[in-house]
């Protein structure tokens, strides 16, 4: 048996080293996900949120009623049960309510998008520097979250539709700019313990821009408890959003949006039932499958 | 003679992981005979803290499976006994870790924790005993006593005043001595060190090991002293095995094992030690096999320089000059003349 | 010295304001000097070796040497340049010329990175834009320290120990420096891994006409690859000397402990070291550090005298320098 001379490996690819690495073992990014797929709940509330994103996207062309989307009046149908060419039944002005969910998942999603984009945006930036630089700039951000964390998201959501008018998208904004501060903690927190680490400690050494070490060495780091967060704040986005709606104060009628095809259509409890559940349920769903996701990706994170 | 403390024969260990079986321990035989302290030696990944682990009896069963081989304690085998006995076993036990970190609380005061221990033991570890013992004065009172009288023993001038203390108080040195005062309140038959000095300055080790050595005459304590350190294992260790991915491929008394080694892992692993009167030292080539396919003979095989066709089997062990025992085909067994 | 020296370092200090537990109306802040008045003179091309104990100073030494911190007072000068002051001094410049290996090769790689955006990364900061030149560069560099090509996409948590630190040298050596700091380079990694990483250093060296200067607490590594060494005891330098005469014949009473605490491993090397007493006592405090010699409260040879003088200054006997009053 020949000496696996090590040294001997610098052109050749292959050494006595390379060769006792070489994977029995699943690669990286399999055995990742095999690890997620584990806990099948998490498996469930993302298979679900797929779902939905996918009929988020192709709904004007498998929607079955998509002239329901707006005004249409149809006296023939006016709260017809669920049957088969309803599947869902109809609402108060005979349209199909099983279009109008689907369309719905378009504003759910698309409020997520927004509350959360406005949020991480503002909040991780702020955070990150917080962490980074600390001083009086860490004080100020500190005492700026700890100002928001007074404020209770929903209501402040209410005052500025009364002061702008009621629509979804000020509402969005809005609590996008109250909920940055639980992205802004959780990235400073984290940004605290990394930047102790000594590849921070070399990359400023070796001349980076507090740019670079912020958003190249850090960030990647700590992207772990942020992904959680944002799943679970999903979930809440969109509960905040639907109930703005509901109380009057977000969508207004006909938009397809959940939370307002909710309030409209229950007057009509207990009897035109279907109408005021299906997008209640559609609510549900959403709200748990995100908090699923979030769950199972923070348990994922933990074990590692 | 009297029986050995520890005996470990033919141990086979696998790990029921993800990715596999892997085949940790392949063949460990060991024996610490009362009294002496026995080291252990190997690079990570050899299996030396899976072996104190086993002894210790918190190596987790399930992931981990004895596939053969038999663990005797003070002449017993611990298979044959019911979970209840292996308890009693466990007291005569004393685990001395390489961070005290580990096992000291930074929230109570040394005197707090020692006492815990003492009281712990001293109640038999039944928990209702411990709690009356724990709040009764008087036994306090005599715990904290034994307390002093321990850290006495462990060369600590002054126990009062360490007692009042917090962990973080002390200096690494004197938490380790702590920890060893400690692992003795059990009055224990057999300590098992995993690198108990390797995190400390060498002016600071060589006290402790010093220590170390003193203790054990004096309490007639039998020891298994695990470390990937040989000098260290040269100052404190009667004799020695050496360990390498999952086999213990060599063993005999330290000094000699050292100057004169047999195994050609043992000779490259003191090859590699930079000698005092200079030069490099020799690397080993190759690396430490993986071991969800490990090679089928002898696992240092595909590193020695001596190998032939016929390491592809796996060696025996064989006794040579009655106190070393090698576990390799370039030695046969020495006939009687 | 017949080579120039590369490298040094003027009476420089590293002082940390501490809060102090005020006993009485004394002042509310203490200074704590990690490193405290040291000089040093490194010669181009010698393997000069800083060896210590814990609190000894000498990692903040070494990280004032490299410039990742600056003196509180003193200078650092790179081939005669001043490179210690805080104002704006081109990092980037300076990192063509000196780079530091960290202690730990684990925490030294970003764990969300491949080895190649780790070892690129310098020649990145440098200004070499194109991607394609870095990575042959950077395939050039593990070809130099015997990595295998195809870890270029590999992550830190798929490399063993001795892979790692191989990481972290070609990454030193990206911008093609003349001088190494290596703290601590073989201390995590197993013995048989030490040795082959001392190999490729000295290799390196020799291809290269490095200057390294090795911080580590392992004498034995200092007698393998060293020319000179300095003792630090409590932030000062205790003794210098070739590395020959200092192993062989110790002055400082600390040097001659250090050596003799040594666990020699052959027959042989037991010989060679010098026996004192252990050493007792624990180092003196560094909120309130003593007036005299600060190894006076462990020293095996201490006399009464030595308390009524300061610290002793490093003198020069003959091309060794010690310090003890007791000479």
């Amino acid at each position: 048996m020949a000496i696996v001379e090590e040294t001997a490996g610098g052109v050749v690819s292959r050494t006595a080293e390379e060769a006792e690495m070489a994977p029995a073992r699943k690669s990286g990014f399999r055995r990742r996900l095999s690890r997620f797929l584990h806990n099948r709940l998490a498996v469930a509330g993302t298979l679900v949120l797929l779902f939905l994103l996918l009929v988020a996207m192709l709904v004007p062309w498998i929607a079955p009623y998509p002239d329901d989307v707006a005004d249409s009046l149809n006296f023939d149908a006016v709260l017809a049960p669920p049957s088969l060419q309803h599947l869902m039944g109809t609402d108060e002005v005979g349209r199909d309510v099983l279009t109008r969910v689907m369309f719905g998942a378009r504003w759910s999603l698309a409020m997520a998008a927004i509350v959360l984009g406005i949020a991480v945006t503002l909040g991780v930036p702020l955070g990150l520097c917080a962490g980074y630089y600390g001083g009086v700039l860490e004080q100020i951000l500190m005492r700026l979250t700890d100002g928001f964390s007074a404020v209770p998201a929903l209501v402040l959501a209410l005052a500025i539709t009364v002061l702008l008018g009621p629509s979804l998208l000020n509402a969005m904004v809005a609590i996008g700019f109250v909920w940055w501060r639980g992205f802004a903690r959780i990235a400073h927190g984290q940004t605290l313990s990394k930047k102790q680490e000594t590849y921070v400690v070399v990359a400023r050494s070796l001349g980076a821009s507090d740019l670079h070490v912020m958003f190249r060495e850090i960030l990647p780091n700590i992207s772990s408890p942020l992904f959680v967060s944002l799943a679970l704040n999903a979930g809440y986005a969109v509960l905040t959003g639907t109930a703005l709606s509901f109380l009057g104060a977000g969508a207004r009628p006909p938009t397809p949006e959940w939370g307002q095809m909710v309030a409209s259509s229950r007057n009509y409890l207990p009897q035109g039932w279907w109408a005021s559940l299906f997008p209640g349920l559609a609510i549900f769903v959403t709200v748990v499958s995100f908090n699923l996701l979030g769950d199972g990706l923070r348990d994922y994170f933990s074990e590692e | 003679m009297a029986e050995p403390v520890v005996r470990l024969t033919s141990l086979r260990v696998d790990f029921h992981t993800a990715d596999g079986v892997e085949q940790v321990i392949r063949d460990v035989t060991l024996r610490i005979d009362p009294g002496e302290i026995v080291g252990l030696v190997g690079e990570s990944g050899c299996g030396k803290s899976v072996t104190a682990k086993l002894l210790l009896g918190i190596l987790p069963m399930p992931p981990a499976r004895l596939k053969n081989g038999t663990v005797e304690m003070f002449g017993r085998d611990l298979a044959m006994l019911g979970a209840v006995e292996r308890d009693t076993l466990k007291k005569h036990v004393a685990y001395v870790p390489q961070d005290p970190s580990a096992v000291l609380n930074p929230s109570f005061t040394i005197a707090s924790q020692m006492i815990d221990m003492i009281v712990w033991y001293e109640s038999d570890r039944r928990l209702l005993e411990y709690f009356r013992r724990r709040h009764s004065k008087r036994h306090v009172a005599r715990a904290h006593d034994f307390a002093a009288e321990l850290l006495g023993k462990v060369q600590i001038a002054d126990p009062d005043d360490v007692l009042r203390r917090y962990p973080v108080q002390l200096s690494g040195g004197m938490r380790q001595r702590v920890l060893l005062a400690m692992a003795l309140s059990g009055r224990p038959k057999l300590m098992i060190a995993d690198e108990p000095t390797t995190a400390l300055d060498v002016t600071v080790q060589k006290r402790t090991i010093d220590l170390l050595k003193d203790l054990a005459q004096r309490e007639h304590l039998a020891g298994l002293y695990i470390t990937h350190d040989l000098g260290v294992a040269r100052e404190i260790c009667a004799r020695t095995y050496v360990m390498y991915a999952g086999t213990t491929v060599e063993n005999g008394p330290t000094a000699e094992l050292l100057d004169r080694p047999l195994h050609p892992y043992t000779r490259g692993l003191v090859e590699a030690i930079p000698s005092l009167a200079g030069g490099l030292p020799h690397a080993i080539a190759g690396q430490v096999p993986d071991y969800l396919s490990p090679p089928p003979g002898c696992r240092f095989a595909p590193r020695c320089g001596e190998a032939r066709d016929l390491c592809r089997a796996v060696p025996e062990s064989v006794i040579r000059e009655g106190r070393r025992e090698v576990s390799c085909w370039l030695y046969e067994r020495e006939t009687v003349a | 010295m017949s080579a120039a020296a590369i490298l040094q370092a003027r009476s420089v200090t590293k002082a940390f304001k501490v809060p102090r537990k005020g006993k009485g109306l004394g002042a509310r802040t203490a200074t704590l000097r990690a490193v405290n008045d040291v000089s040093l003179d490194i010669a181009e091309g010698e393997v000069f070796a800083i060896v210590g104990e814990s609190g000894s100073g000498k990692t903040t030494l070494a990280n004032l040497l490299a410039r990742v911190t600056v003196p509180t007072d003193g200078q650092v000068l790179l081939a005669g340049r001043e490179i210690s002051r805080t104002d704006k001094l081109d990092l980037r410049a300076l990192r063509r010329d000196i780079q530091i290996v960290f202690q730990d090769p684990g925490s030294s790689l970003n764990p969300r990175q491949s080895v190649e955006e780790i070892v690129a990364l310098p020649l990145k900061l440098s200004g070499m834009k194109s991607r394609k030149e870095r990575t042959a560069r950077v395939r050039e560099l593990l070809k130099a320290v015997h990595l295998p090509v195809d870890f270029l996409a590999r992550l830190p948590a798929s490399l063993s120990g001795g892979q790692k630190q191989r990481v972290n040298i070609a990454r030193a050596l990206a911008l093609q420096p003349q001088i190494l700091v290596l703290d601590e380079p073989t201390s995590a990694l197993d013995v048989s891994v030490q040795a082959r990483v001392l190999e490729l250093l000295m290799n390196l060296k020799r291809e290269r006409a490095l200057t390294y200067i090795l911080v580590t607490h392992n004498f034995g590594v200092v007698r393998a690859i060293a020319d000179r060494v300095a003792v630090m005891y409590f932030g000062k330098i205790v003794e210098i000397g070739t590395v020959g005469e200092v192993m062989s014949a110790p002055r400082h009473p600390y040097t001659q402990t250090l050596l003799s605490a040594i666990p020699a491993v052959r027959e042989a090397d037991r010989d060679l070291l010098p026996s004192t007493e252990p050493l007792d006592g624990e180092m003196p405090s560094f909120v309130d550090p003593p007036l005299y010699c600060s190894f006076y409260s462990r020293c095996p040879r201490r006399q009464l005298s030595c308390l009524s003088l300061p610290h002793p200054p490093l003198v020069n006997h003959g091309g060794r320098q010690m310090s003890c009053h007791l000479g």
